[in-house]
Order: structure tokens, then C-alpha cells, then sequence
């Protein structure tokens, strides 16, 4: 089903229409749920329906054409295309983790762990990298894939293949973080296990890219922005609105910045702050004591339920609380290791909590530390800065260097229309990031402002339901024991907070409905590319040129598809195993990503003299050196290797900025191994643009 | 030459905001600088360079091809 052309009025209408039925049903669930609908049919409604209109978009887009599978038939106008790559580049990362994180991190994050507004200026500045240097260059070579680029300008087979390989690695560990999100969302809105959770997502993603490769993905990405972005942008104009009488989030919430750091003084000085800072303390001391033998604090603490049961059954008390005490009994550790991974953990997070704030820095301040003040104060702020630096650097050169974003700018159809696209996709992705930082403030502001001081009697209904869930997502306990919230008491996860502010501001629950279509939108989207991308590195760029595909260029696609099936299936497997924090997951692959391309892409554009062999062993070497950086910076946290004094010094970069080693090293080996070369052979010519 | 510019801008706007944030916090209008600029000030500057590059070099390209045509 080929149709004449995309642009033109039919797209603008097919694009209104969907806005439109999307404002429709939102009403529409509104008024259920005024009329009477339960809570635990609106968020599955709002999954499915959404989960089936990609799918639809999918459907209709099905194609077994490489120029339609790859690139969409190079003809997606700039606009839509920059939509696309909004939602494309936008993941769960963004909408899910970056409000909280920005409210649990404030300005810059703590010295150990950066972050904060670092992400905000990575995640958009690396636009203005792939604008000036890579996107428009590479779409001039009419290529389908990045490693396509490494075959074209160098030749031979090695450095293609290594950088498919490279492309693999990032985005697998990027899709990974992406069905964890998936799993995340669904299994809170229908209360199914997470591991069906993912099941059910991977279905949507499968159905879009598996039919339809690259012009599906596309079309569906533009109706997943549309979703994400009204998503975010209702809960955060109604909590401008709510406390600052104006919708328009980014440019009103500054003044809540210096009230915020009013009521953070007044937090650090009051002394109901402080009884709960002493608890979580003496929870921390006791944690330490039960460590240094946990066998025999194990032993007392089963022995003393055990003494509580029978004592309860010999009084004859009511059966319940018999089962009570029983449920404690069995929620002991099992044994010894256990005892110790578990109280660790605990004596961590009350250390954390015990800490001013609840270990939060303060919103607006930029950096820990002081610059003026005590040696230890002034290493502190240092390295903060440096911290941030690190990461923002990582983030911004893994955004230039990211194929699944890179393939996106090969499906305009013009070099100039490639540029257009860059600026449509910064403006887009800028709509939702200037509201983020807003949302993370306003958050902070209600939390301060509506929930601490309340009576616990009066919490309200979503507190309970989230914390029963998870607690390690949501939890308020009284730790001073006067019935009253402190915010030293209220612990919220990076990845609910987001989820949580419709309810929190007082929203009806269809909207947190809407918030959760959104995050599955931007996990799906992303999802969606990055394992299209995976895909075609290992049948377009690895088979290329060998017998199987030889003989028939649709049984190419035929391939991609089914190495999509696969790559899918394992990357499910893998995140049902929740092996970290979403922000985490991503940021190595962007450190990772950065270090294996950014160099072999701007050197062998700007200059000529590049070598095959040199970007090979480039993209070995930045690979190497940040995974092993990144290796090397976990086991030191766990205290697993002694580390000697020029290492310490390195390892003050947190492990996940490793790409700040990693892309040096691979520029220092370029230019070496070429100059190298060029002393010895012919010159192979540059792209010219 | 523009593309060196436009870098020079978006360095400026990235490190130099983080490496002199702590310097600019002074309150304008009733925002704190420093978190205006790394929040929203940032991102609109990395938004008017690429909007300038892309204006500026399709309008040069287009230039150039009408001198192409014109010989």
C-alpha cells in the first residue's frame, strides 16, 4: 500500500482529529468517573485504548519495502518529523524519572550523586551538536543506518561491524531501561505482576515496528507526542494555576523558588524536623549494632516474636493479633545474608533520611559545598561542580552520538529539510522540558505547603494506595510518634512522583490516567526506534554483503523483522530482572554511546585524513575504557577493590559520567593511529556535504 | 565561521552556566539567575542556535544554487 505522498493537508487533519478524539475521551472518562466509574477500570482503559491506537497506526503503516522500512521512503515532512524524534528521544527516563529526580535533586543533585538541571541542559543541548556537526552531514549520504556511515566513508568491513556492534550494546541497555518503564506503568494501573506488565507494552511495541519498521514507528511516534505532551503539560498548568493563578508553568513558577527556600530554613530549624532526624538516626545506630553480628541479633529478634506469639496465644487474645505477630515472625530474613543485605540497605536509608531535609540539597542551590569555606567544604563544592560538568557532557555528546536519534534525521527529504527538522525536534522536546523543571518546583512547593502539618488522620486516600503497592515508592511514617507530618517523614521514588502529582494537586483520577497513557507513551515510542535500530545493525549491517542477503533485498527486511522478535524477547528477560534505577540505565548507555561514536563521526566527517583502521581501534578503545571505568567505579563503591591513590582521584567521577574518559581516549587514538597511517599510505577522501 | 560562532554560544551556554553558577545567583525579577539560566535561559539559547544554523544555511544553499543556475 503505497500512497502518493504524506504532507499535505491529509496529514494535518488526520493529526487534528486524533488531538481532538484524544480531548474527547478525556471528557468523556471525566464524566465516568464523576458518574460513578470505578478507579480500577480507568487506568486499563487508558493503557489498552492507547496500546491499540499505535497498534492501528502500526497496521496501517505495514510495509515490506527497505526504503519504507528504514526510512520511512525519506519523505516525513521536517515538522512531523521533529515530533516524531520528540517522542523518539523523550523516554520514560525523561517523563517518568526527570521531574522526580529533579525534585529529589533540586539544582545539582548531592556531591555523590550529580545530577538535577545537569540532565535538562544535556538532553537538550546535545541538539545543538547534532544540528551543527552530524545530522545534516549524514543525511547527505542517503545512508539507512549509522554503521552504513562507516562503511561508506572508510571501507572495508571492520569498522562497519564494530559499529554495529557498538550501536547493539547502547541500545540495548537504553530499550532494557525502556521496558522497565513499561512493566513500571502497567503493572501499577492494573495491578497486574510486572512481569505480565512488560508483556503487555512489548506487545504494542511489537505490533507498531515488527509490521511496519521505520514509516509506522514514525506515524506512531507523532501520536505518542501528542499524548505525552498534553499528559504532562495538564497536571503542570493546573498546579501553576492552582497556586499562581497562571497556567503557563515555565514562566511563573520562579517566584516559588525563593519560598521554597524560606520554608527550607524553617524546616532546618524546627525542632519537630529534628525529633524525626534523631529517630531515623537512632534507627541507623541500631541497624549499625545489629550488624556487627547479625547470626545472634537474628537469633534474638526470632526468638523474641516467637516468645510474643506463645505468649499471645497462652492470653487467649483475639486471632488476629496472633496472625499479626505470626506474619512478622515469617518476614524475618531468611537467613544471615540475607539479614546483612537488608539491614545495610536499611542503614542507609536511614542515614540518608536522618540527614537534614531528608537528605535532599536545597532546591535552588547550585552546587554542595562552599567555595569559601573550609577545606572540606570547598572539596565538597568542587567536586559537585565537577560532577555536573561530567555528566552534562556525557549527556550531550551521547545525544549526538545515539543511532536510533541519528537514523530519525535520514527520513526528511532534503539536506535542508534535515536542519528544519533538528530545530521542529529542539522546539518540541523544549515544550516539555522547560515545564519539567516547573513541575519539580511546584511539587516541592504542594508537599511543603498542603502535606506537611497535616494531621495523620487526614492524609489523603493516594498516599495509602501508592504506599500500599510499594513502599520503597511512597511511604509517610510518623516517626516522632505526634500524629503530625513532618517532611523529614515523607519519602517519595524518582519514579512515582511524576505518576503521583494529579492526585496530589486534587486532579480527578482520570487524569492520572492520562499521566500514565503518557509514560507508556514515551517508553513505547522510544522502545520502539531504539529496537528498529538494534534490529537493522545486526541484519543490514552485519550480513550486509554476505551470501544470505545476496540474492533477494526483501528478504533483508524479512530478517530485521524477526531480529527485532528476538532482540525484543531478550530484552523483556532482562528487565524482569530490574537491574537499576531507570535514570542509571540510561545515562551509561548515553556515557557509553558517546564514548564509541562521537569521536569516528566528527573526526571522519571534518577530517580527511581519518583512517579505517584508526576509527576501529577508536571505537575499541572508547568502549573499553568507559566500561572499565564504569567497572571499576561500582566495585569501588562496594569497597570490592583497594584503590590506589591516582585511581581515587579519577573515581571522584561518578561511574556513569565514564564517557568523559571515554571519548578523549577514542580521539587520541584516532588522530595517532592516523597520523600514523598517513605516513605510510594514501589518503582516503572526506565526505563532502 | 557561523558554525564556529554558534559552538562558541552553546559552550557558553552550557559550561559556562554550570562552571559560574554558583557566581550568578543573584534575583532578578524575582527568579534566582542561576536557576533561571540552567533551567529555562539555557535551552532557549540552544534552541535560537539551531534555529539560526538551520536558517542561515538553507538560505546560503539556496543562494548558492541560484548562482549555480544563473551561469
Amino acid at each position: 500500500m503505497s500512497r502518493p505522498s504524506w504532507p499535505g493537508w491529509r496529514v494535518h487533519r488526520a493529526v487534528a482529529l486524533f488531538v481532538l478524539g484524544l480531548l474527547l475521551f478525556l471528557a468523556l472518562m471525566i464524566g465516568a468517573e464523576r458518574a460513578g466509574l470505578s478507579r480500577a477500570w480507568i487506568g486499563p482503559v487508558f493503557l489498552f485504548l492507547s496500546v491499540m491506537a499505535y497498534a492501528v497506526i502500526g497496521i496501517y503503516g505495514r510495509t515490506t519495502d527497505p526504503d519504507e522500512f528504514y526510512v520511512a521512503g525519506r519523505r516525513i515532512p521536517a515538522f512531523y518529523n521533529g515530533m516524531a524524534t520528540a517522542a523518539d528521544w523523550m523516554s520514560a527516563a525523561s517523563f517518568l524519572s526527570l521531574s522526580g529526580a529533579l525534585y529529589l535533586q533540586g539544582f545539582s543533585g548531592t556531591a555523590s550523586q550529580a545530577g538535577g538541571l545537569a540532565y535538562v541542559l544535556g538532553w537538550t543541548g546535545g541538539f545543538c551538536l547534532v544540528a551543527l556537526l552530524i545530522a545534516p552531514r549524514l543525511r547527505a549520504m542517503n545512508l539507512y543506518t549509522v554503521p552504513d556511515f562507516f562503511a561508506e566513508r572508510f571501507g572495508g568491513r571492520w569498522p562497519r561491524l564494530i559499529a554495529a556492534l557498538g550501536a547493539v550494546v547502547c541500545s540495548f541497555i537504553y530499550v532494557v531501561a525502556q521496558i522497565y518503564g513499561v512493566g513500571l506503568i502497567a503493572s501499577r494501573l492494573t495491578g497486574v505482576q510486572f512481569e505480565i506488565g512488560i508483556l503487555l507494552g512489548l506487545g504494542g511495541v511489537l505490533l507498531c515496528s515488527f509490521l511496519g519498521g521505520m514509516r509506522a514507528v514514525t506515524w506512531t511516534q507523532v501520536a505518542q507526542y501528542l499524548v505525552l505532551l498534553m499528559a504532562f503539560l495538564i497536571p503542570v498548568s493546573w498546579l501553576a494555576y492552582k497556586q499562581l493563578g497562571s497556567p503557563v508553568a515555565p514562566v511563573v513558577y520562579g517566584t516559588q523558588l525563593p519560598k521554597i527556600a524560606a520554608l527550607e530554613d524553617q524546616l532546618l530549624n524546627s525542632p519537630a524536623e529534628e525529633e524525626v532526624r534523631a529517630a531515623y538516626r537512632r534507627q541507623a545506630r541500631e541497624y549499625t549494632e545489629r550488624l556487627r553480628d547479625p547470626a545472634e541479633a537474628l537469633e534474638r529478634d526470632r526468638a523474641r516474636l516467637e516468645e510474643r506469639v506463645r505468649m499471645l496465644k497462652a492470653q487467649g487474645v483475639d486471632i488476629s493479633l496472633v496472625m499479626l505477630a505470626r506474619r512478622e515472625l515469617a518476614a524475618l530474613p531468611r537467613d544471615e545474608e540475607a539479614a546483612v543485605l537488608r539491614w545495610t540497605r536499611a542503614r542507609d536509608e536511614a542515614l540518608e533520611r536522618g540527614a537534614p531535609l531528608g537528605g535532599l540539597p536545597r532546591h535552588g542551590q547550585a552546587y554542595e559545598g562552599d567555595p569559601h569555606g573550609t577545606p572540606g567544604d570547598r572539596a565538597t563544592f568542587e567536586n559537585a561542580r565537577l560532577n555536573f560538568m561530567a555528566l552534562m557532557f556525557c549527556l550531550m555528546l551521547g545525544t549526538a552520538s545515539l543511532p536510533h536519534l541519528l537514523t530519525r534525521f535520514y527520513t526528511t527529504s532534503s539536506v535542508a529539510e534535515t536542519r528544519n527538522s533538528v530545530a521542529w525536534s529542539l522546539f518540541f522536546i523544549a515544550l516539555l522540558y522547560l515545564s519539567t523543571p516547573a513541575l519539580a518546583v511546584l511539587v516541592k512547593y504542594e508537599v511543603m505547603t498542603t502535606l506537611v502539618g497535616l494531621p495523620f488522620d487526614k492524609l489523603p486516600p493516594w498516599i495509602a494506595q501508592w504506599s500500599w503497592l510499594d513502599s520503597s515508592l511512597v511511604s509517610v511514617t510518623d516517626m516522632n510518634a505526634d500524629g503530625v507530618v513532618q517532611f523529614g517523614e515523607i519519602r517519595l521514588g524518582p519514579d512515582v512522583i511524576m505518576l503521583t502529582t494529579p492526585e496530589l494537586g486534587g486532579l480527578p483520577y482520570a487524569i492520572s490516567g492520562l499521566v500514565a497513557a503518557g509514560g507508556l507513551a514515551a517508553a513505547l515510542s522510544t522502545a520502539d526506534s531504539l529496537l528498529l535500530t538494534i534490529s537493522n545493525a545486526l541484519v543490514h549491517d552485519s550480513l550486509a554483503g554476505t551470501r544470505v542477503l545476496a540474492k533477494d533485498p526483501s528478504s533483508q527486511v524479512v530478517f530485521s523483522k524477526f531480529a527485532l522478535l528476538a532482540t525484543a524477547m531478550l530484552a523483556a528477560a532482562v528487565a524482569a530482572f530490574k537491574p537499576a534505577e531507570i535514570l542509571a540505565l540510561v545515562t551509561a548507555a548515553f556515557s557509553l554511546a558517546a564514548s564509541i561514536f562521537f569521536a569516528p563521526l566528527v573526526l571522519g566527517i571534518f577530517w580527511r585524513r581519518t583512517s579505517g583502521p584508526a576509527v576501529v581501534a577508536g571505537m575499541v578503545t572508547g568502549a573499553v575504557v568507559s566500561l572499565a571505568f564504569m567497572v571499576a567505579g561500582y566495585a569501588h563503591a562496594r569497597g570490592w577493590v583497594p584503590t590506589a591513590g591516582w585511581l581515587r582521584q579519577l573515581l571522584v567521577i561518578q561511574p556513569v559520567s565514564a564517557g568523559v574518559f571515554g571519548v578523549p581516549a577514542a580521539v587520541v587514538v584516532i588522530l595517532a593511529m592516523s597520523w600514523w597511517a598517513r605516513s605510510r599510505g594514501p589518503v582516503t577522501p572526506a565526505v563532502s556535504s | 565561521m557561523l558554525c564556529t560562532a554558534l559552538l562558541l554560544i552553546w559552550a557558553a551556554a552550557s559550561f559556562g552556566v554550570a562552571w559560574f553558577a554558583r557566581d550568578l545567583s543573584a534575583t532578578v525579577a524575582g527568579w534566582p539567575l542561576n536557576f533561571w539560566l540552567a533551567a529555562q535561559g539555557s535551552v532557549l539559547v540552544f534552541l535560537l542556535v539551531v534555529v539560526v544554523y538551520a536558517w542561515a544555511m538553507n538560505r546560503c544553499e539556496r543562494q548558492r544554487a541560484d548562482q549555480g543556475n544563473d551561469r
